[in-house]
């Protein structure tokens, strides 16, 4: 017995400097007339998300005074919120940009440029529409979940959002020529 | 609307759609559709046209001129809008003559009359006027108002010889100002 302790104590050391990773926690059947065995499983689940819904704005001819504008009503979705529940997100607004500020929200001649206001709404509709910065996440979104969960899962199913733009009248002033520009909207789950 | 009856009118007009686009050919968008990841991404493009928009504005009559012997002028600043601050051109036309569109004034009965003539101030020097024809102007203002400052006058000369060869009276006309693009 006591030429045991030795080996005993090597084991004890050599078990101790073995990395965590090897622990397991299933556990093994032993012989008998049946046999158990358990296994943990686990999985993790990423936050992830689905903006669809986006039409182009055709804004027309300007008639000379008055801005221009569009609106269009967009569907948001992300996963991991209970259908019952309400889940919040960031969206992330960016145009074409200029050489002060890449993110710019401008329409382009090809020669000129004007600029425009780009507005974002948890819900459809302008209503209670809050304005973008380009290039700034705008927090404080939200929705319900079985809006997001659906719109997550099978595309613009339900509109839950609404993204709209406006030409002033002071841009449209000094403009002449078709004028064209991306806006790229991400979204962002919290 | 109950939730799930909105979700069903919503999956009825998907389903519509999605008829209607089978049925005829799918229009050219560029807006493009986010997919599903840690973020998603969509966009839309924005376009818009503005076409030459043009005003002349703040135009005042020109009243009170009196023949003492000596030339008559007057003149009333104005403000040209055009869209981009771009050239433009003007047309002035009278309502005098024959044609009645020559630059002149007239008496109550119509028989009698004075010529004058019109030059065109645009900001680089004043430029004579013929009735009914068209002269390119430089730059114009790309604010509808002029931020509130003329940038044209329009001057109309009466010569002294011609005053003086009508009959006294009162004599009036109209002048007409097109601006446009050129």
């Amino acid at each position: 017995m006591r030429a045991r302790t030795p080996l005993l104590a090597l084991l004890v050391g050599i078990a101790g400097l073995m990395p965590a990773v090897l622990t397991q926690a299933a556990t093994q059947g032993t012989t008998g007339t049946s046999s158990t065995s358990t296994v943990d499983i686990h999985m993790g689940i990423g936050r992830f998300a689905r903006i669809t819904g986006f039409e182009d704005f055709d804004l027309g001819e300007w008639s000379g005074s008055g801005d221009m504008s569009a609106d269009d009503n967009l569907c948001v979705g992300r996963n991991g919120v209970g259908f019952f529940g309400t889940g919040t997100y960031r969206i992330h607004a960016a145009g074409d940009g200029v050489p002060t500020d890449p993110a710019a929200f401008v329409l382009s001649n090809g020669v000129d440029q004007i600029s425009y206001d780009a507005y974002f709404n948890d819900q459809p509709g302008t209503a209670g529409r809050q304005q973008l910065t380009p290039g700034v996440l705008l927090g404080g979104n939200s929705s319900f979940g079985f809006r997001l969960v659906f719109n997550y899962l099978f595309g613009c199913v339900i509109e839950n959002a609404n993204l709209s733009i406006v030409v002033p009248e002071s841009e449209l002033e000094s403009a002449a020529g078709g004028y064209a520009g991306t806006l790229t909207l991400t979204l962002v789950p919290d | 609307m109950s939730v799930f009856s909105s979700i069903e009118t919503n999956l009825k007009r998907s389903a519509i759609a999605l008829g209607i686009a089978a049925a005829v050919a799918a229009p050219a968008f560029a807006a493009t559709q986010g997919t599903i990841g840690a973020t998603s991404q969509g966009s839309v493009l924005i376009s818009l046209d503005v076409d030459d928009v043009l005003q002349i504005s703040g135009l005042t009559d020109i009243l009170g001129l009196t023949f003492t012997g000596a030339d008559v002028s007057g003149s009333t600043d104005a403000c040209v809008y055009r869209n981009g601050g771009l050239a433009y051109s003007v047309t002035a036309t009278g309502d005098g003559g024959a044609g009645g569109t020559d630059f002149s004034l007239s008496d109550a009965g119509g028989a009698n009359s004075v010529p004058y003539t019109v030059s065109f101030d645009d900001g680089s020097g004043g430029s004579p006027l013929t009735s009914g024809t068209a002269a390119t102007m430089a730059g114009a203002s790309d604010a509808t108002d002029c931020n509130s400052t003329p940038n044209v006058q329009v001057t109309v000369d009466i010569a002294a010889a011609d005053a003086a060869a009508a009959p006294a009276g009162s004599y009036t006309g109209t002048l007409t100002l097109l601006v446009d693009a050129p």
